[in-house]
Formats: C-alpha cells, structure tokens, sequence
C-alpha cells in the first residue's frame, strides 16, 4: 500500500554545455596541426601515384616487408622468452634480490637502441674489442654481428623489458584462490601454471607483445647501424640517396600500414573482456619455492643482464676511456648539450602549450569532437618518428624557409610526443572537481583568475611532469632530429649517431653515456614508479595519482 | 507570506524555469527566503532542486523569470549576474576544498586583500571552531572539518546568502546527527541566510526553519517542517515525507467511506487520496477489526503491518516498543487523528508531471 515512487535516477550527469570558443578554436587547430604530415605523406606518394605504386609492389617492397614482419616477429618471441620467466621469478618465487631484480631488469630500456647497437658492434664488430682480444690466440673471423641475426639479438634485449612491465603486475594481481583451486582438482603446479596462470595473463601478454612489435617497427637506430633492410633503414637510404624522394613516401606510407595493423591490433585486445575483472584485492600468492632451481634461476637471469646491461655500458665506459685517452671523447660537448637541450626545452614547453586545450576537452567536455582532437593528437605518436620527419620534409618543401630550421624540428618533436604531455597533464586535470571552480567564482573570483589561482597551480605538477616526459623522450630521439635538424645543429643523440655510424666510438661513448644517464632518470620517474600499481601501459602517466584514465595506446616511450 | 518580525525578503524567485539540454529541471519556480532564516529545499533525486540552488548562486541562467537577492534583481531570461558579482557564498556536496592551499589559505581565498583579512580568517575559524587549524593541510582534515572548512570558506567574506549543496551526504552516519547541530548552530550565530537542498527529509526537518519540497522541477509545498509534515499539499510530500498509508477512494454522496467511518470529501472531488500517517492509528477496543500479518520492529517502535477485516485493506500501523509483542493474530484500530484528504488520486496526477 505505502510506495514511495521516484523518479529514476538519471543515468547521466548533469547536462553541460559545451566547449567556449577558445577551446573550439585551439582543439580544431591542433587537430589539424597533427593531420598535416599524415596526410601530406599520402599527398606525396599519390602525386606520382604510378612510381608510388611501382615501388610498392616491387619486388624489394615485399623483401622489405618481409625482412621488418620477421624482425618484429622474432623479437617479439624471443623477448616474451625472457620477459615472461624473468617477471615469475621476480613476482611469484623465493628468488632472492627478487627487488633489486625486478628493477635492474626494466633497466635496459633506459639505453636507446641505436646506444645498443653500437655497443654490440663496438665490442663484436669487426676490429672490435672481441676480435681484437682473441686474434692473439688466432681467431681471424667472428660470425658477423651485423644482419638479421645482430638487430633480433639486439632489438630483443633493449625491448624485452617492455613485456617485462607489463606482465608483473598481471603475475602480481593474479588471485592465488584460482591457482589454490585448481591444485585441489588434483592438477601439477605446472598444469596449473598453463591452464589457469597462462590464460590469465594473456591480455598483459598481448598489450605487451603489441608493444614490443610496434617499438621493432618503428625503431630506425638499431637495424640501420646493425646493416638489416628493414623498412626504417631503406626509406631513410631512399630519402638520402635517390633522386625520387616520392619511392620513400611510398615506402613510407607501406611502413604505416605495417603499424596501423598493430596499432588496430592492440585497440582490438584491449577491448576484449578483462580478465582480471574479478580478483580480490587481498592477499598475494605465496611464493613459489625454487629449492636447487634457483641456480639456473640466477644463471639465465644473470646472462640477460650481462648481455643487456653490462656489457653495453662496458663497452662504453671503455670507449669512453678511449675517447678520453685520445682527446676526443668530449669534442664539443657543451655546445652538443646546449642544441640538446635548446630543442629539447621548447619542445617541452610547445608540447604542454599544444597539448593543455587537447587535455582540457579531453577532461571536461566528453563527446565526439573532444574525442576526434584527442585521436588526431594521437597521429604523431602512432606513426614511427622517421615517417612523421619524412612527412614533415616533403610538407616543408613548400616552405622552403621552414626547412630546416629549428621551429620545423621543434613541431616534429611536439607531433611526436604530444601525447605524453597531454596524459600527464589529463590525470592532473582530472583532480581538478568543476566544484572547485564554482567555488572560486562563488567567492568573487572572475574566470581569469580562477584559471589562474585554482585551474593552473593544480595542473602545474601534470604540467611540469608533462613538460619534464617530452624534455627527457626528446633528448633521445634520432630519426627526426637527423633529417631535420638545421645546418650546423647537433645534438647528443646526432653525434652518438654520427659518430658511431663511423665507428669513431671513443667520440661516440661520451654522448651515448649521457643520453643512458637521462633515459634512466626518465624511466626511474615515469615507469618504476608506476609498475608496482600495476597498471604499466598508463606507466607514461606520472606518480601515485596515474588512475585509471581513458589513454589511447601508449607507444614506447624510447623510440628513437 | 509577512514576516512576523519583518524581516527583508533575501531571495525572491518569481516563475523561473531553466533548461538543461533537453530536461527542463526547474519550472516555475516561486520562492521567498526570509533574510536570517534556514531555508531547506526538499526533494527525491531529479526534483531540480540542485539546479534551483544554482540558478540563485548563479551557476546557471533562467530561461524564464526571474530571481532578487535583496531587492536586486540577478537574473532574469535576457541577463544574468555571473557568479563572482552575486556575493553568495556556497557550500559544495563535495566540499571543492582548493588542494593545493592550507586551511587559512582556502578561507582567505574570497576575501579582499587588506589588513584586516587575518583577523577575519581567525574570526572565522574561531566561529566554525577550527581555531588552531589555519596552518594544516586540508587533506589532514576529517569529513567533518573538511564540511566547517568550507562553511567557513564560504562565510569569510560575509555573503549575502550562504548556498549548501547536500551539505551532509559526505559525512558518515553516525556523524549526521551532530554536524548538522552544529552547522545549524554557526549559520545562526553568523545571522546568515542559507539556503539547502537536501534528499533526506530528517535532515530537512531537524534543522530548518522552513522547508519546500520540490517534485518533478515545480515547487509543491512551502512551509515550516510541522506544516509539511503534519499538512502535506501533495501526494507526493506526503509519500516522501516520512511514511504515509495513501487510500485512493471514491467519494460518493459528498462523502469518503473509510473502515473507521465517513469523511467529507472536497467539493467537486470524483475520487480523492485520503493520507494515513502509522502514528495516527492505534490500538483500541472496539475498532475496526483486522489481522496482523507482519511487523518490523525498531526498537524504539514498531510497525505491524495489518489487513482489515471487512475491507481487505492493507495499513501500516506504528505502535509502542512494547506493544502487542504477540506477533500475528487479531487487532482492533482505531484513528488518532482525523486523516489527510486530498482531491484526486495519485497516479492522476503523477502523469501531470
């Protein structure tokens, strides 16, 4: 008889308005600041649409194609091999230094690639230090470190990490009552270990291969020193050397395809049903007792570090003392550090600017043209940094005073790396309540200054995090800063390249311990930090308040 | 509506309607606050009754008529005051405490700068009691400082009108009770006008002076808590407000048929809802007779739930602790009071709304 009827609770909030013009008009703006080079790159290639076609189905296209699908294919094997036993070991065994392990072992991804491959060739090259130590004993020829064998070795140990972050969170998170079931059916703990562990890893497994995959596709240092014709390494020869810059559009354009599949892919895992939707946030398993096993344990873990870690800085330490010896080690560095850090700083500082109305929508104003200024923001990031440089050539060739120059070189880098500023300063945003905006302007606050005393100091840290993120990626990036660097502009990862591109690695090793030195602080406070929360593919998001938040794929942070 | 003492009218809204994208949440809205009262606008979620608190605090803009804060008239369908020139001071759900400032920080935030702004934050923390507590951070703070901190973020600069959101629905259960006294306590000792919506009738009830209750964006009753709770207007307050045992029945002769014996019906009325408070029945011989079917008890009362006899209908009856603990089996009810009749049943007029 007595009923209470309510209204329904509205499922939605309450109704906003939209976006102000200012916000319109810079979103639209970035948007179309970010379309530019993709679809300059079409434009191009269509211009000769015939040759653009022809250099497509050649031949050497699909030796290309296959040469880069395999690379990335095996690399991505091999690093699950050891990324997948190396965080068991760390998450769920006795192993002990499992700590101190689980944070050496992310180390190698503070070294770019290009660092790597030129350290393996320093030290297995021909003339190189192993050479040069066994020929006393008669040893003329060793296998060669350059080809399709060197760029798997070396890519697969400078990327293995990324798979490394991404699973110990899912072992960590993983609820030890299913494992405890499952031995109580009667099953072997490696059974278990396969029926119910394994399954349940697959989306860290998935995310994490994608971006293994992605970085191998993308990466140009390595396989290009390391001599093995992947698509990164032949349309940069063709960009130098043919008279037809239009075949390395072409190429370019087959190269986005490549990534956009693997992109499309990881889009498509993470959509699927989460797995680990239904765990309890209690009790962590019990760590598995390795008893004898733990020898092998310490001998396979100790050989990937050797090979990932110790011997690259080795290698450059003793070049470095070389370099030292001769004089050549720090050849101009200030004025190395002063470029580095000139393009670097206002990339930084461009990013945040550019990214802050992309981050804004983003947080404030869900709906399809926030989400449309988000995803073209996202371009840069998706495509290798190579193609985006390419890209930005052949649209600048129309502006002759643009090629070039430093603004062009700063734009490649703010397409590049937007991103990272706009997630950081997104979770920061997020912080920020609208009613704490209201309260400001209830109090006798105009709009300017509550943007200026609520708005702004509370995004500051996303904003300085964002801006320190790009800071750090930049001083690392190399395709874009070669190709479009002004005359007489050099950086640290320029010279590492330049230099060690002509094997002068006393020169080389003082620039590439730098940029080592920077990658580690970077990954110190951008991704250790994050790992433990278990979330590693928000890990570009800064500190203990990275949430859950709606990114788009994060791309590898270490991309050069 | 005068005012005893004659107090100025703080707030006067005059048919103000807002819509938010395709929801008309407020409708003719009608409104008089008396300077110096606590004024509550009661109502289930969806009511409008948070845009109506925003519509005064300037937070949205009236498609329709008008709203004066002390004569002046802040916003009307072509032109509204914005927010920081309406000198309202508002109390958020979710407090809104500015992270990033200390305690002193937050409540200095409105004020002027100018010699006298420390002493008016020690003024001010001395009157919410948080005297001590200018230097913490606010993430230190419990809900309930949190809730003063706030309150006196929104005091310091001596608004004309205090704006509360929900002001308690943050704050524990068990805290209720007693912030609640006390917010009540330091808005009066300030001699401020507030305004606060709330979903929760006992918190409507306990601690302002006058109360409106709002359904389906239209303002259905204005009056003090006994009035609204003793005398709904509607259907709607009265099945909001507190329990009700609402018969639709219809008239004939002029007359009601209830089980306990005829009522005059409205004139003109068809079909009328006649309105049962639990409490206003009980237990005496010689009533109408009936079946207890089920009881909850509370402890500090109880409620049987009994159907009667020759009519077959179903009451909810509240009655002592220490009543009739033999549970089921046979009972005689009689009427306290004379019940609540209003024209029209219920269902007529919820698809009005």
């Amino acid at each position: 008889m007595v009923s209470i009827p309510l209204p329904a609770r509205s499922i939605v909030g309450r109704p906003r308005r939209g976006p102000g013009p200012l916000l319109l008009v810079s979103g639209t703006l970035v948007a179309l600041l970010c379309l530019i080079p993709p679809l300059y790159l079409v434009v191009r290639a269509a211009g000769s649409w015939d040759t653009a076609l022809d250099t497509m189905l050649s031949g050497s296209a699909l030796e290309t194609t296959v040469n880069t699908v395999a690379l990335a294919a095996l690399v991505t094997a091999f690093a699950i091999a050891i990324a997948l036993p190396m965080a068991w070991l760390v998450e769920r065994s006795d192993l002990r230094g499992r700590r101190a392990i689980g944070i050496l072992a992310a180390l190698p991804l503070a070294i770019p690639s290009y660092v790597g491959a030129m350290a393996f060739i320093a030290a297995f090259g021909p003339r190189g230090m192993l050479q040069g130590w066994l020929e006393p004993l008669g040893v003329e020829r060793l296998p060669s470190i350059y080809g399709f064998p060197g760029a798997v070795l070396v890519l697969t140990l400078f990327t293995y990490p990324y798979l490394f972050l991404t699973l110990r969170p899912a072992l960590a998170a993983a609820d030890p009552r299913v494992e405890e079931l499952s031995r109580t059916f009667g099953y072997s703990g490696w059974v278990t270990f396969r029926r119910v562990v394994l399954p349940s890893l697959r989306p860290a497994l998935t995310s994490g291969s994608l971006l293994v995959a992605l970085y191998v596709l993308s990466d140009f240092g390595a396989p290009t020193l390391l001599r093995f014709s992947s698509f990164t390494r032949v349309i940069f020869a063709r960009y130098t050397t043919a008279f037809d810059r239009s075949t390395a559009a072409a190429l370019a354009l087959l190269l986005v395809a490549l990534a956009l599949a693997v992109v499309a892919l990881e889009v498509w895992a993470r959509s699927k049903r989460r797995l680990d939707a239904i765990r309890d946030a209690g009790r962590p398993a019990a760590p598995v007792a390795l008893g004898k096993w733990q020898w092998p344990a310490y001998g396979f873990i100790g050989a990937v570090l050797t090979l990932a870690l110790v011997l690259p800085l080795g290698v450059l330490f003793y070049w470095l003392g070389r370099g030292i010896e001769d004089g050549v080690a720090f050849q101009g560095a200030g004025s190395l550090i002063i470029d580095s850090v000139t393009a670097s700083g206002l990339a930084a500082a461009a990013a945040v600017v550019v990214g802050l109305p992309v981050a804004l929508l983003a947080v404030r104003y869900r709906g399809w043209f926030s989400r449309s200024v988000e995803v073209a923001s996202y371009t840069g990031y998706a495509l290798p940094g190579l193609v985006v440089a390419l890209a930005l050539v052949f649209a600048a060739v129309r502006f002759s005073w643009l090629y070039q120059t430093l603004p062009l070189l700063v734009g490649a880098y703010v397409l590049l790396f937007l991103p990272q500023a706009t997630g950081t300063m997104r979770v920061s945003l997020e912080r920020i309540r609208p009613s704490m905006e209201e309260a400001a302007r209830g109090l006798g606050q105009p709009p300017w200054r509550v943007m200026t005393s609520i708005t702004l100091p509370l995004a500051g840290r996303g904003m300085v995090a964002g801006a320190a993120l790009v800071f750090l990626t930049t001083m690392k990036e190399l395709p874009a800063t070669l190709i479009l660097s002004p005359a007489g502009f050099h950086t640290l990862a320029s010279r590492t390249w330049s230099a060690s591109s002509e094997a002068r690695f006393g020169e080389a090793a003082g620039p590439a311990l730098l940029l080592v030195a920077i990658s580690a602080v970077a990954l110190v406070a951008f991704r250790l930090g994050t790992s433990r929360t278990g979330r590693p593919s928000r890990a570009l998001l800064p500190g203990p308040e990275a949430r859950a938040t709606n990114v788009a794929p994060v791309r590898p942070s270490n991309r050069d | 509506m005068t005012d005893p003492l004659d107090r100025p009218i703080a707030v006067r809204a005059a048919g103000v309607s807002c819509r938010l994208g395709n929801v008309e949440a407020v409708r003719d809205l009608t409104l008089e606050v008396v300077a110096g009262d606590l004024f509550a606008i009661l109502g289930p979620s969806g009511s409008g009754k948070t845009t109506a608190l925003r519509l005064i605090a300037g937070f949205e803009q009236p498609t329709g008529g008008t709203i004066s804060l002390f004569g002046e008239e802040v916003a009307s369908g072509t032109r509204s005051l914005p927010p920081e020139k309406r000198r309202v001071g508002m109390v958020f759900q979710d407090y809104a405490l500015f992270p990033h400032m200390s305690v002193a920080e937050n409540i200095a935030y409105g004020l002027p700068k100018s010699p006298d702004r420390a002493a008016r934050v020690a003024a001010v923390l001395d009157l919410t009691r948080l005297s001590g507590m200018g230097d913490r951070d606010v993430h230190e703070l419990s809900g309930g400082e949190q809730q003063r901190v706030a309150l006196a973020r929104a005091l310091a600069p001596e608004p004309r009108i205090i704006l509360l959101d929900e002001p308690f629905s943050n704050l524990d259960q068990s805290l209720r009770g007693r912030v609640r006294g006390e917010v009540r306590e330091i808005l009066k000792r300030a001699g401020a006008t507030a305004i606060m919506v709330t979903h929760d009738q006992e918190e409507a009830l306990s601690i302002a002076d006058r109360v409106a209750f709002m359904w389906g964006g239209r303002v259905e009753q204005v009056g003090t808590p006994d009035e609204i709770y003793n005398d709904p207007a509607t259907v709607h307050a009265a099945e909001f407000i507190g329990d009700a045992n609402i018969l639709d029945l219809p008239v004939t002769d002029g007359v009601v048929r209830l089980p306990f014996g005829d009522l005059p019906a409205p004139e003109g009325a068809r079909r009328v809802t006649v309105i049962i408070r639990p409490e206003d029945l009980q237990v005496q011989a010689g009533g109408v007779f009936g079946n207890v079917v089920s009881r909850e008890y509370y402890g500090h009362d109880q409620v049987l739930h009994v159907r009667l006899e020759e009519s077959g209908v179903d009451l909810r009856v509240r009655v002592a602790p220490h009543e009739r603990l033999g549970g089921a089996g046979p009972i005689s009810l009689g009427l306290r009071t004379t019940p609540l009749v209003l024209p029209g049943d219920p269902a007529a007029e919820g698809d009005e709304s």
